[in-house]
Order: C-alpha cells, then sequence, then structure tokens
C-alpha cells in the first residue's frame, strides 16, 4: 500500500505538472476528483480499512 | 454486468471523452493547421512540439541539449501522459472486477493483436502515451499480443491522422503506412509475441489489486460510485509508482539520442541517393519519438526540402511506430530487451519497405 500512496503521489504531481503547461480544464477536472479520492483513501488507510482481513 | 462495473465502465468512457474533447481534438486540430500551413504561430515551432520552451541551439554542449529535450519532450507528452495514467487506471480498474473484458485482453495471436489495435485506436495517442495505457490497461493477465496492439493501433492507426495525410501527401504514402502498420499489427505483433517466454514475463500486479475486484452487492449505488472512484486512484497510483520512473528513463534516453542527431543532419543528406535517403530516414524515425501527429509534420517538413515520397512515407511510419521510449517501457512485460530490440529493428526495416513500397507506387499513381 506505500508503493501505491507514493504512486499517488507521483501522479498528483504529474498532473499538476501537465496543468502548469498546458493549462487544460479537462486535466482540471480530473485532479479535483482525484484530490478528493486520495484523502478519502488517506482516511481509510488511518482507519486500516486496508488491512487483510483477520490479519 | 453488475452496477459496480457498469459504473466503472462510464468512469473510463467519461475520461475519453473528456480527454478528447478537453484537449486532444483541439491540439490535433491545431497540428492539422500547422501541417497545412495555416498555422498562426510557425516561429515557435520546435523540433518535437508546436512550442517549445527551451531552444536547443549548435551552441549548446550535450548535456545541456539533454537537459532541455528532456524537458521540451517532458512538456509535450504531459498531458498525453497523464491522460494515459488516468485512463488505463480507469481500464485496468474495470478489467479487476469484470472477469470478461479481462478474458478478451488475454487473447493471444492475431485476434489478440487485432483486438488490442481496435482498442489503441480511439485512444488517439502517440506510441509513447499508448505504451502507457497498454501498460497499465494489461498489468494484471493482458497478452503480449493486446499490449503491443493497442501501443501500435494507438500509433499507426489514428483516423484523424490517416485523412490528413490524404490531403496532404501523395497517395502512395498513405496506402504504404496503411499496408506496412497492419503487416506490423497482424504479422509481426503475433510472431514476436511468441518470443515472450511466459516465465519471463514479470508481472506488473501487485496486492492492493486484490482490494479492487470484490463486490460487495449491499452497497448503494452513491457508495458504489465511490468504490469505483477509490478503484480507479488505487490502480493508478499503483501503476504510477511503477511507469513514471520508466517514463523519466525513456524520455532521457530519447533526450541524448536528439542531442546527438538533431533535425538539421536531414537537411544535409537532400542530395543523397533516394534509397539511401530512405534507410537514414528509417533509422532515424525508429529512433525518434514525438506526440502524436507530430510524424505529418516532420513529413511536411521533408516534402518541402525536396525529399522524395519514399522517404515520407519512411518517417510517417517509422516515427509514430515503435521506438526508443516504448522499447525502455515495454522491456519487463515483454520478458526483457530481446523483443523489444528485435521489434524496434523491425520497425526499421518495415519502414525501409514502408519507403520503398511508396516509391514503387508512385510510378503508377
Amino acid at each position: 500500500m506505500k508503493k501505491t500512496i507514493i504512486g499517488i503521489i507521483l501522479f498528483l504531481l504529474q498532473i499538476s505538472l501537465a496543468i502548469y503547461f498546458n493549462k487544460s480544464i479537462d486535466l482540471t477536472v480530473v485532479i479535483s476528483i482525484a484530490v478528493v479520492t486520495f484523502c478519502l483513501v488517506i482516511y481509510n488507510l488511518s482507519n486500516n480499512k486496508y488491512s487483510a482481513p483477520g490479519a | 454486468m453488475n452496477k459496480e462495473n457498469i459504473i466503472k465502465l462510464l468512469i473510463l468512457l467519461s475520461f475519453l471523452v473528456l480527454f478528447l474533447q478537453g484537449s486532444r481534438f483541439r491540439s490535433e486540430g491545431k497540428k492539422v493547421a500547422c501541417s497545412e500551413g495555416k498555422c498562426d504561430k510557425p516561429h515557435d515551432h520546435g523540433q518535437l512540439n508546436y512550442h517549445e520552451r527551451f531552444k536547443v541551439t549548435p551552441a549548446d554542449n550535450i548535456g545541456v541539449a539533454t537537459l532541455k529535450g528532456f524537458e521540451n519532450f517532458w512538456e509535450a507528452n504531459a498531458t498525453g501522459m497523464t491522460f494515459a495514467l488516468i485512463i488505463g487506471g480507469a481500464a485496468l480498474s474495470l478489467m479487476l472486477s469484470w472477469k470478461k473484458f479481462e478474458q478478451v485482453l488475454a487473447f493471444k495471436g492475431i485476434k489478440g493483436a487485432a483486438l488490442g489495435s481496435i482498442f489503441g485506436m480511439p485512444l488517439n495517442m502517440c506510441a509513447n502515451c499508448s505504451a502507457v495505457t497498454s501498460l497499465t490497461i494489461t498489468s494484471k493477465n493482458g497478452s503480449s499480443e493486446t499490449t503491443l496492439g493497442i501501443i501500435l493501433g494507438g500509433a499507426l492507426l489514428n483516423i484523424i491522422g490517416i485523412v490528413t495525410m490524404f490531403g496532404l501527401f501523395s497517395p502512395a504514402v498513405v496506402i504504404s503506412r496503411l499496408v506496412f502498420s497492419a503487416i506490423m499489427i497482424l504479422v509481426i505483433v503475433p510472431w514476436v509475441s511468441k518470443m515472450v517466454l511466459k516465465n519471463e514475463t514479470v508481472p506488473l500486479q501487485s496486492q492492493v489489486f486484490d482490494k479492487i475486484s470484490c463486490y460487495f452487492p449491499e452497497k448503494s449505488f452513491v457508495q458504489t460510485i465511490i468504490k469505483s472512484f477509490e478503484d480507479w486512484l488505487l490502480a493508478v497510483g499503483n501503476m504510477a509508482y511503477k511507469l513514471i520512473p520508466l517514463m523519466i528513463i525513456g524520455t532521457l534516453v530519447i533526450a541524448i539520442f536528439r542531442a546527438f542527431f538533431p533535425n538539421e543532419l536531414l537537411h544535409q543528406i537532400t542530395s543523397y541517393n533516394p534509397y539511401i535517403i530512405i534507410i537514414i530516414v528509417s533509422f532515424f524515425g525508429t529512433l525518434l519519438s514525438v506526440p502524436v501527429l507530430f510524424e505529418i509534420l516532420l513529413g511536411t517538413i521533408l516534402y518541402q526540402l525536396g525529399f522524395s515520397t519514399g522517404a515520407i512515407a519512411a518517417v510517417v511510419f517509422t516515427v509514430p511506430s515503435f521506438g526508443l521510449f516504448t522499447l525502455v517501457l515495454t522491456r519487463e512485460k515483454l520478458g526483457g530487451l530481446k523483443v523489444p530490440i528485435i521489434l524496434t529493428a523491425i520497425t526499421f526495416i518495415l519502414g525501409i519497405g514502408a519507403g520503398v513500397l511508396a516509391e514503387i507506387l508512385t510510378k503508377f499513381i
């Protein structure tokens, strides 16, 4: 899961860079969804929702 | 098909439409206008894109030229590569919960290559970006044929590009590109895929994917939507962790190649024998990587410099096809460097074939 979180952060950096380069609306829409979802993932992670059952 | 899969399919289609309508069609429209000589900012044309932040000059040493080329290439592909991860992640998330889609992506032989190319066609991406999408989609159980089919379908079967070429170049160029694209996808891809031994292929999947495929029918519609977006982001994050470092290495390799072989070298060979030119142009085109449709502008530049139809056909086939960037990216999926290197060499040979065919066809058309 740690690698996936690093990957999401890398993806958010990449999308921010692409918005900086091209100022496109479509990517702005996607980053909004991604940031909200990322907050949800972090919340679920802090509540151990991603731990294996019975672990 | 359960409601989770329907929502995931809608998310995938929405991202594709957002990409095509929001930036890709507009960008392709500008490239078509530029190729037809109607560009409003011709002075902005760089070597790789229609705008380059850092102009590479002959005074730059190799290190500076490489750094500038790296930034220019990354910027030129920024939107495409980002959407490649977004769309690829959505498709992967769908595949993990919809077993029938997973089975389709595992098709082998000509069927796998042809289906892959059909999936690749609507992406409107160059080989670099469609490679990122393809590797993400096929990271679990996708066959090598489908992986390569998506990459080459996206790059070679771009409808806008083909229609534009009909308006700009001799029909011999377009016929030659279509014939050799079909050979590449339907003959070469199934053939080289047989060389990929299953035990040599490193699966890109991880345990995080196990958290994506579980379906809870008791969840409400809103909960399922939230779960689908969560799955999408986990899939994107997982693939970004693996692919972004490879994308950086691929871009660096291209930048180094560009530093040693700038476009100006092409200007010096105009007086050579047409068949020698086809070989040189094919070599350049194979190792060159450019954003989508830029091969048409390169073809136009060759046309204006007085190159023959064969040279133009070689460039419009080899430039968008398999090259250095895709070689770096597909190395793990194809079980090492052997198959990607063979594919790169075949691209070079087929590029020469495309050029020779166009030269022959010109005499009849």
